[in-house]
């Protein structure tokens, strides 16, 4: 049985649909994020599950439960706000201790509890200061801490890092995995952050227009997308030309014949671009030793760490093509130099050729 | 580059003796600020003296000794803190509720409840007297008779201050927030209202607790017309009746409105809460 499960969920607001007929299940201790841009009905998923928002139709079930209509004070969840969501009449100990206090603990069970949260999250020494005396980071900490003091059924998580910098996003994003894995909280974690999203997820379900695109775990919903859409969210993705082969289930990409679970929509020999990923693309010197691949010359080469993000215009082709190549696999190419763009992906989702031009493989 | 660094250290940091964009040594400043005071002083000034400087006894506190022994003065100044108590309490307990409701359920009637909350400013007095008069009389004779009906009027004379300080609290927080992450808690709406959102809005509170103790320490019209002896329509007799007395009278009571909203600037001051400001509204 699931631990949380939406079922057929519609909701609109005045005549704009923000979800349409949604299904998603969460397993026991299960973290699942629900990622895509704003306006796709995240948050608005997320709200149904708390209870601030009703569905139009469709139900919530909370261990087999139906709690469709059950007020949000009575669903046991736990619940972190994009906003700043601490009482500012409040310290950090007593804003953990809210939730424990309308449940009637007593003062020791409550003191034992708070301390517990305030740990977990690291933060005990700032127990005493208020609201405003907190970091954002902090804030968003203690606001984790005062959502699990009450060992909710369901973590819920909105967008708990879009207030932050950079460096806190990350720290406190992993920060969230480690506490939601050790306390084994069912999590829906609502974001717009792909990076964020795929690095704390069992599952990412990716949102579009009210509707689930696509659910599955980060490996899966990256490397092998079911949608255009998701191919596109989902990291960057390069339109390479490509025609699908004779037996319908490989396209041939200058010169590359890769797998595509998408061939078998197109006719053999239709014209089709294939979406694939700086990673899935080499970087080879024009010296005329290979024939495979789209010539073409560099426009940018950036150092990012662990690869150079190198951005080619194939020739004859206005767009460019960006390639992730390993920082010590190739030599670093300038701008200006003739390369060679060749295809290493081993698949690839592919869409009609509506919209990019035909670019002559050498 | 040296130019443009040496640009840089050059902005010298805001001048303390510099204020919202005017320089106190602005002699501009200082001449509105002196019309402003003797505007504003002068009449005070002259109550204060006439009636503290009595002809052949110089400067003595008798005018106030007298009036406030009186007790027809003491009765009604008791009568009118009563129906400011009740009319608080009523016009908090309809404010509040409708101001966070429409914030939170209903934003689209926001205008709508604004509208309504300026009408008394629009209806004068006398008008609004001799309506509800008019109104409640045949039906209600019992309730115009009672002294306590002004409870429910001074409340809806109260309701522009009382909304418009209201309001401003709570854009002051992030009241949405605040009551889905106490609801998300447990916590029903009566828990959410009393533990979250009154200790968040103090100051507001205060803000249109002693702004309605002024209206109605203030008003006159409606209480004179509908025959009930407030403290205004008391010191309005006692004005009639004797020289010094009515003076005294009205600038002790103004002088007690006075003091409350200094009580709440120190206290505001003294919290530096997110909605010191929205107390003054």
């Amino acid at each position: 049985m699931s631990s949380l499960e939406l079922s057929q969920v519609r909701k609109t607001f005045g005549g704009t649909v923000a979800l349409e007929r949604l299904d998603l299940a969460l397993g026991e201790g299960e973290l699942v994020c629900l990622l895509g841009p704003s306006g796709c009905g995240k948050t608005t998923a997320l709200r149904i599950v708390a209870g601030f928002d009703q569905p139009d139709s469709g139900a919530v079930f909370l261990a087999g439960e139906d709690i469709t209509r059950r007020a949000a004070n009575k669903r046991d969840m736990g619940m972190v706000f994009q906003a700043y969501s601490l009482f500012p009449n409040l310290t950090a100990e007593e804003n953990v201790a809210f939730g424990l206090r309308l449940r009637r603990q007593s003062a020791e069970q409550r003191r034992q509890r708070v301390n517990e949260m305030l740990e977990l999250v690291g933060l005990s020494a700032q127990a005493k200061r208020y609201a405003p005396q907190l970091s954002g980071g902090q804030q968003q900490r203690v606001a984790l801490a005062r959502a699990l003091a009450i060992a909710p059924k369901v973590l819920l998580l909105d967008e708990p890092l879009s207030a932050l910098d950079a460096k806190v996003r990350v720290n406190l994003r992993d920060e969230i995995r480690r506490i939601q894995l050790s306390t084994g909280t069912t999590t829906l974690f609502v974001t717009h952050d792909q990076e964020e999203a795929l690095a704390v997820s069992d599952r990412v379900g990716v949102m579009s227009n009210g509707r689930l695109e696509q659910i599955g775990n980060p490996t899966a919903v990256y490397q092998d997308p079911s949608t255009s859409f998701v191919a596109r969210f989902v990291g960057t993705v390069n339109e390479i030309p490509g025609v699908v082969g004779s037996d319908g289930k490989s396209v041939e990409v200058g010169g590359t014949t890769i797998a595509s679970a998408g061939a078998e929509r197109f006719a053999p020999g239709a014209d089709v671009q294939a979406l694939v990923r700086p990673e899935g693309l080499l970087v080879a010197p024009l010296d005329g030793t290979s024939e495979r691949g789209f010539p073409g010359t560099v426009v940018t080469a950036a150092f990012q760490g662990a690869v150079v993000r190198v951005k080619v215009r194939l020739d004859g082709n206005d767009a460019l093509v960006s390639v992730d190549a390993p920082v010590d696999s190739i030599e670093h190419p300038n701008q200006g130099d003739r390369v060679r763009v060749q295809v290493a992906a081993h698949r690839a989702f592919i869409e009609p050729a509506t919209t990019a031009e035909p670019v002559a493989a050498a | 580059m040296s130019a443009v660094r040496a640009e840089v250290f050059v902005q010298a940091p805001p001048s303390p003796r510099t204020r919202g964009g005017w320089r106190l040594s602005n002699p501009g400043l200082w001449l509105v600020v002196a019309l402003c005071a003797l505007y504003f002083l002068f009449p005070i000034w002259a109550v204060a003296k006439f009636t503290l400087e009595l002809p052949g006894k110089g400067w003595t506190l008798k005018a106030y000794v007298d009036v406030i022994k009186e007790g027809d003065v003491r009765h009604t100044f008791w009568l009118s803190v009563q129906i400011a108590f009740y009319t608080i309490i009523l016009s908090l307990a309809l404010m509040l509720w409708t101001v966070l409701w429409t914030m939170l359920k209903l934003p689209r009637l926001q205008p709508v409840v604004e509208f309504i909350s300026i009408l008394p400013y629009m209806v004068p007095p006398i008008a609004f007297v001799v309506g509800i008069a008019g109104v409640f009389r045949p039906a209600f004779p019992s309730f115009i008779a009672s002294q306590w009906c002004l409870v429910f009027f001074y409340a809806v004379l109260a309701m522009p201050f009382t909304y418009r300080s209201l309001d401003a609290g709570l854009r002051a927080i992030d009241v949405r927030t605040l009551t889905e992450a106490s609801r998300g808690l447990g916590a029903g709406w009566l828990q959410t209202i009393w533990r979250v959102v009154i200790p968040n809005l103090r100051s507001a509170l205060l803000g249109a607790t002693f702004l309605t103790v002024a209206v109605v320490l203030g008003e006159y019209t409606i209480a004179s017309l509908l025959l009930i002896t407030t403290f205004p329509v008391e010191v309005a007799k006692v004005n009639q009746q004797e020289i010094f007395g009515g003076p005294a009278l009205g600038l002790l009571s103004m002088l007690v409105v006075a003091l409350m909203f200094a009580v709440l600037g120190i206290f505001t001051r003294k919290r530096g809460g997110t909605n010191a400001a929205a107390a003054f509204v």
